[in-house]
């Protein structure tokens, strides 16, 4: 395995308001897209700054390259941010924002010129030099905003919610370029984002973060289909959670909950018979069964279509809801009306185990 | 504002513009139609047409009142905008809270009597008085400076009376400035200094200037400062006019002197509307 290009050491942080960060440890490779994914005030914001040099941190360090950073300025670090709100200078046209990094580091005019160009270039803004800040619409503040940080060519390039603001088609073609540009400069990136389909389309990491801690670190496809608790499994694709009690049966670990009992799937250690068991399973593999068939008994409460899903709103004699989903619009179930559903084993990953959760 | 008024409107403004006419473009004429009238013998003036009281600026002691009033203006601007904009600046970076507490702070003295602050400067800076005191207490001096009646106590004043005008024209320009842009400038290598000089100073600029335009301005005119810690012996254009106007009775000579500090505080508008490309002024007013 090659050096990691940022390494985060059990980094502590307390504000005024309470603890931030309990303790978060990360390592980056190289090229790596990674994203940190949370809802808001769950620290990711505040570990961005922490590695970019904005923030300082309680304890803990932080290594670029192998070199503790930890108490360098953010002047001296060589990573570059791109900021949530854009923070375009609006007293300088588009290429004295761009030009800033450079003449600081003292770049000939000559270079300075041709740099800035291709970095408006590579956003797909070329021409745009002479234009101010607020003669541009918010998506091309944000195409200069990128322009700005990567013309720096930084080791580590972080991104703060940096398509927050925009609507969601230019979202989508946003996420597409940014992954593109990501691929082309080979740089690596810190991404921010409280959206989740954001977060599986575009990394190759994903971080779930809450409370200040690192829930899950892994793959989108791990996270996805591995869920290691009941906080990742519906944050992430907001998978239907099942509690029950653990049972064996022919050997396999099985989920019996209000008297229907179904094997399920287990990653961890296993539990022993009549432990408290939480299973995560992901609305599109819900399944229906004929009448009189065993599985879990729930009535219809909402039936509605998005996107070309057929989205129901099921729930379950205990009150709590299970969302199922088809594709297509081919339901004749009808609110109101009584189901019984069940599960594949392998759709439905423990997400808690054991007394102690 | 350029959409036409209706009717209703109109009527609406109409005692806007009866007020303006009457107190301040009516005064405004007189004095101007005054500055080129000639002097009565006795008391009064006379209705001949003359340019003689603004060829009398030209003559080396008025001229001199004028650039030694510059001079000093000059000097109580630089001064105030050193002092003012650190603190200014320091004021809006700080907790809210305590913010409150020093807007306070710099607001009681200003609403009060700016005459019985100037006579606190007298006790100040008089001979034997509290800061030779003070200076010969510390082993600082070892005789009385004998400040007051010099051009330097009518500096301090006049630095004093103003520099509340840019302490809170640059603190309403730092308080609305987007830190983000520091740290994005920090972001790309600046360091604190550099930062401050290519972002943040730019983007307050218009508060400073507003500062400047508000110490400057009435630095020119500020007569009772440079009378009552200056004695006699320091002359400014206020003090000129003033005297004009209430000893010599030469109310044609004192309208041209008084027409042409409004045309340099016109001048120095225009030039603050260029430079900070918009006619408004910050916070203040």
């Amino acid at each position: 395995m090659s050096e990691p290009i940022l390494e985060l050491r059990n980094i502590i942080k307390t504000f005024s308001e309470g603890p931030v960060l309990n303790g978060i440890s990360l390592s980056v490779e190289p090229g790596e897209f990674i994203t940190l994914l949370g809802s808001s005030g769950c620290g990711k914001t505040t570990t961005l700054r922490i590695v970019a040099g904005l923030e300082t941190c309680d304890s803990g360090r932080v290594l670029l390259e192998g070199r503790d950073v930890t108490d360098e300025p953010p002047e001296r670090r060589g990573v570059n941010m791109v900021f949530q709100n854009y923070a375009l200078f609006p007293h300088m046209s588009v290429e004295a924002n761009i030009a800033y990094g450079l003449k600081i580091r003292r770049r000939s005019r000559a270079d300075i010129r041709r740099a800035v160009a291709d970095a408006l270039a590579l956003v797909q803004l070329p021409g745009y030099e002479k234009r101010m800040p607020s003669e541009l619409s918010g998506g091309q503040r944000q195409r200069v905003a990128i322009a700005r940080a990567v013309v720096n060519e930084p080791k580590v390039l972080l991104l703060d919610e940096p398509l927050g603001a925009l609507d969601l088609q230019l979202r989508r073609q946003m996420q597409i370029e940014l992954k593109r540009l990501q691929k082309q400069l080979g740089i690596t990136f810190i991404y921010i984002t409280h959206d989740q389909e954001e977060a599986l389309n575009m990394s190759d990491r994903i971080a779930v973060m809450k409370n200040g801690v690192f829930q899950q670190i892994g793959s989108p496809a791990e996270i996805y289909d591995r869920p290691k608790n009941a906080y990742v499994a519906r944050f992430v694709g907001s998978a239907n959670i099942l509690k029950g009690t653990a049972e064996t049966r022919d050997g396999r670990l099985c989920l019996s909950s209000g008297g229907v009992v179904c094997p399920v799937t287990c990653y961890g250690a296993e539990p022993r018979a009549g432990e408290a068991l939480t299973v995560a399973v992901r609305s599109e593999y819900i399944d229906f069964l004929p009448e009189g068939a065993e599985g879990f008994p729930a009535t219809v409460k909402e039936k509605s279509f998005a996107g070309g899903m057929l989205r129901l709103a099921l729930e379950r004699p205990g009150g709590e809801e299970i969302v199922a989903s088809r594709h297509g619009i081919d339901s004749d179930l009808m609110p109101g009306e009584s189901v019984r559903f069940t599960f594949a084993p392998e759709h439905a990953v423990v997400v808690e185990a054991g007394d102690e959760t | 504002m350029k959409r036409k008024l209706s009717g209703g409107n109109a009527a609406f403004l109409a005692p806007m513009y009866l007020f303006t006419v009457v107190f301040l473009i009516g005064p405004f004429v007189y004095m101007l139609v005054l500055s080129f009238l000639t002097r009565a013998e006795t008391w009064g003036v006379v209705n001949s047409f003359t340019l003689r009281n603004y060829r009398r600026i030209l003559e080396p002691l008025y001229f001199n009142t004028f650039v030694e009033s510059v001079k000093l203006a000059v000097l109580v601007t630089a001064l105030v905008a050193a002092l003012g904009y650190p603190f200014g600046y320091y004021m809006a970076k700080l907790p809210p809270k305590r913010r409150g507490t020093m807007l306070m702070l710099v607001m009681i003295p200003f609403y009060t009597s700016s005459l019985m602050r100037l006579y606190g400067w007298i006790i100040v800076l008089r001979a034997n008085g509290l800061l030779d005191k003070l200076l010969m207490a510390l082993h600082i001096t070892s005789a009385p400076l004998k400040i007051l009646y010099t051009y330097p106590a009518v500096a301090v004043g006049m630095v004093y009376a103003l520099l509340p005008f840019m302490m809170l024209s640059v603190y309403s320009s730092v308080e609305k400035m987007d830190w983000a842009l520091v740290e994005a400038a920090r972001d790309m290598g600046a360091t604190p200094a550099r930062a401050f000089l290519t972002v943040t100073l730019p983007l307050t600029m218009p508060g400073l200037m507003t500062g400047v335009i508000l110490t400057f301005v009435p630095s020119m005119g500020l007569f009772f400062v440079a009378d009552i810690l200056g004695g006699n012996k320091i002359v400014l254009v206020g003090s000129l006019i003033q005297e004009q106007l209430m000893k010599v009775h030469d109310q044609p000579f004192a309208a041209a002197l008084s027409v042409i500090m409004m045309l340099m505080m016109t001048v120095m508008i225009w030039l603050y509307r260029r430079v900070t490309g918009s006619g408004e002024m910050e916070g203040v007013i």
